[in-house]
């Protein structure tokens, strides 16, 4: 069995990780604050498993503090549940805890382990529940720790916690969440006044999804301004068909004063547009402001460079580090993309924008470890 | 006899004169066709002249007179429609003297026309001239308002500038108090260790303006030259006047009146103090309008 191709694979993907992770832990975790804590999560998620290494300030549940000081992950394929992607997945996992607990000294109770909503919704459909359970015991007994807490998250916990780790008690009640996935868009927000009802906003459009649409539109003509237009009648009908309705019945026009958006497209929009706010986890922006960015997006794409966005930047570390995230960006996401995501952004803020009264709108550059900063709070209230 | 010689006087003058007015009659209807052809020679080279020449100016004013075209036209067609005519009746062989006095008045006509178009022509061409020395001058005068124009838009932008620097803030009393909370007593500090929060304090004044809601800028630039951010949700970048895009740490909107000393004070709390000089600095529309130091050891 070992020396099949998959087993030989199966068995690199794991020498690659560890390998990783070593490597990992050679580099040293410097806290930007003096006193601060250091907390890690790592989660499984449909494609991989993601460790965050995050310091989060005395202040941080007042002013929405954390600062990640690593972000790494492994890719494993999860949810195709098959016994090398289980291997993969339980080595993966206990390979980043072992380098968190061992390498970084941080605590037990100072690691957070989750299984995300992805994976529990692809096994509920594919009547695969069985797989999770065995890979949080299989967990268990490889880093000797019987009683260690593996949650599995749902969608609206998932929300939640990323609402209570992202935004900051001052704001909890008035500010509406949003998380831009690839595929699709989640969030909500507290509608009563405390935490423990909590109202969920879905929509099937995400950046991936929508961009998929356009390009599915645009048949032969693979032009820019042809995707251009594609694009503009791909928002058009999910706007009439969904975003409006969605929002319409999350109630969330009244009851919210900001709109806080999370989620890759936002950390791309929020670097790309004030990388002079390179430290900022938070970047406020205005409607126009990201409707000018969309045009500059089709219009204006070669002025976008690292190199122009950062050129009015005086500090040198904040240039350098500008420079280096706005390269990431650009790798991360070409110009359709771009387009496509800061469309859907666009016209999901415009449900938001009135004559009368104007929300205020934040991108969340880090959204993805917000449940970190979640967990914290619930084991520090505990 | 004298009776007798007046008779014969007038015998002799009724003869004398019934011989002429016969004589006269005769050379009338005798030379009558050769009169009219002589006259038609004549027409015509006077007429072939004309159009000569004619051509030749017509082909210039054609060309020099562009702006005018549509009058030209007229004329010219008045000219070529007397041509026809003329020609109609020198080619006619029968044509009568009463003919060819119409001809003759209609090439004096014809010859009126050609001259009026010369004049014209000429007139034109001064006309033309006159107008280029118009738009010369014109050119000139729009370039000198233009350099006016300049001019004054740069001396009302430094107005603007000086009314705008005029209904600026100016801060004074910048201050950064490092406090210590010990026992619940709050006491200020010049210990990193022991700072528990910052209080800023400053006032503001100008006595131009008004202000229904004036943003105040408040930077603190740590000792590693960064800017303190202590609300990640509240601190975000604003522009100065020369355009540069600088990070702040709180921003004081305050409705204001004229004239007021309006004193501000509001405390924040870092993650973390360092060792080194804490800067103040405050700025209003993009200008830095006041600023202090505090070193913490």
């Amino acid at each position: 069995m070992c020396t099949s191709p998959l087993s030989k694979r199966f068995f690199s993907a794991t020498a690659l990780i560890l390998c990783s992770a070593s490597l990992f832990a050679q580099s040293s975790i410097k806290p930007k604050f003096n006193n601060s804590t250091i907390y890690t999560g790592i989660e499984v998620g449909a494609k991989g498993v993601k460790m965050s290494v995050i310091e989060i300030g005395k202040n941080a549940q007042s002013t929405g503090t954390f600062n990640i000081l690593k972000d790494t992950s492994v890719n494993t394929d999860f949810i195709s549940f098959s016994d090398p992607t289980f291997s993969a997945t339980l080595n993966g996992l206990t390979a980043l805890y072992t380098t968190a607990s061992k390498e970084y000294k941080i605590p037990s109770k100072r690691i957070f382990t989750v299984i995300s909503s992805g994976v529990k919704m692809q096994a509920d459909k594919d009547n695969k529940a069985v797989w999770i359970k065995n890979l949080i015991d299989s967990f268990r007994i490889k880093v000797g720790e019987a009683s260690r807490q593996v949650e599995v998250v749902n969608v609206m916990d998932e929300a939640r916690l990323s609402h209570l780790g992202i935004v900051p008690d001052s704001r909890r009640y008035t500010t509406f969440l949003i998380d831009i996935g690839s595929g699709n868009t989640k969030g909500g927000f507290f509608p009563d006044g405390n935490t423990n009802n909590f109202k969920l906003f879905q929509l099937n459009w995400g950046t991936k999804s929508t961009s998929n649409e356009t390009d599915k539109r645009c048949a032969d003509d693979k032009t820019l301004p042809n995707y251009n237009k594609q694009l503009a009648r791909v928002l058009a009908a999910a706007e009439n068909t969904d975003i409006v309705y969605a929002v319409n019945a999350s109630g969330a026009y009244p009851l919210s004063d900001n709109v806080a958006v999370s989620g890759g497209i936002a950390w791309a929009i929020a670097v790309l547009l004030h990388p002079e706010l390179i430290d900022n986890p938070i970047v406020s922006v205005s409607y126009k402001e990201v409707e000018k960015f969309s045009e500059s997006l089709f219009k204006n794409f070669n002025t976008l460079t690292p190199a122009a966005l950062t050129a009015t930047i005086t500090n040198k570390d904040d240039k350098d580090a500008a420079l280096a995230e706005a390269t990431r960006v650009l790798k991360v996401f070409d110009q359709k993309s771009l387009m496509a995501g800061t469309g859907l952004l666009l016209k999901i803020m415009r449900q938001f924008e009135s004559s009368f009264e104007s929300k205020q709108f934040f991108l969340v550059k880090n959204g993805q470890v917000g449940w970190v900063s979640a967990y914290v709070d619930q084991t520090i209230s505990k | 006899m004298l009776s007798v010689g007046l008779v014969a006087t007038w015998v002799y003058h009724l003869y004398d004169k019934t011989q002429y007015s016969n004589r006269k009659t005769e050379v009338y209807i005798k030379d009558s066709v050769a009169v009219a052809e002589g006259i038609r020679d004549s027409l015509q080279k006077i007429y072939t002249y004309t159009i000569n020449n004619l051509d030749t100016k017509l082909d210039s004013t054609k060309t020099s007179a562009d702006s005018l075209k549509t009058q030209l036209n007229g004329k010219l067609s008045e000219i070529y429609k007397l041509k026809s005519e003329i020609d109609g009746i020198l080619k006619n062989s029968g044509s009568s003297k009463a003919d060819m006095e119409v001809a003759r008045s209609k090439i004096a006509e014809l010859q009126q026309l050609i001259e009026e178009l010369k004049g014209q022509n000429t007139s034109m061409e001064e006309e033309k001239k006159q107008l280029n020395s118009v738009l010369s001058q014109l050119s000139g005068e729009i370039t000198g308002l233009q350099q006016n124009m300049k001019k004054l838009g740069e001396e009302n932008k430094a107005l603007s500038d000086k009314i705008n620097l005029a209904s600026i803030f100016v801060a004074s009393e910048v201050k950064l108090i490092p406090v210590a909370i010990k026992n619940d007593k709050e006491q200020e500090t010049n210990q990193a260790k022991k700072v528990s929060k910052f209080v800023i304090s400053f006032t503001v004044q100008n006595n131009v303006n008004d202000y229904s809601n004036a943003d105040i800028y408040v930077v603190i630039i740590q000792p590693n030259g960064k800017v303190l951010k202590s609300d990640v949700w509240d601190a975000f970048s604003m522009q100065t006047f020369n355009g540069a895009k600088i990070n702040y740490t709180r921003k004081v909107r305050l409705d204001y009146a004229k004239g007021e000393a309006r004193h501000e004070i509001f405390s924040l709390n870092a993650d973390d103090y360092e060792q080194g000089n804490y800067t103040v600095q405050i700025y209003h529309n993009g200008y830095l309008i006041g600023q202090s130091m505090k070193t913490l050891l």
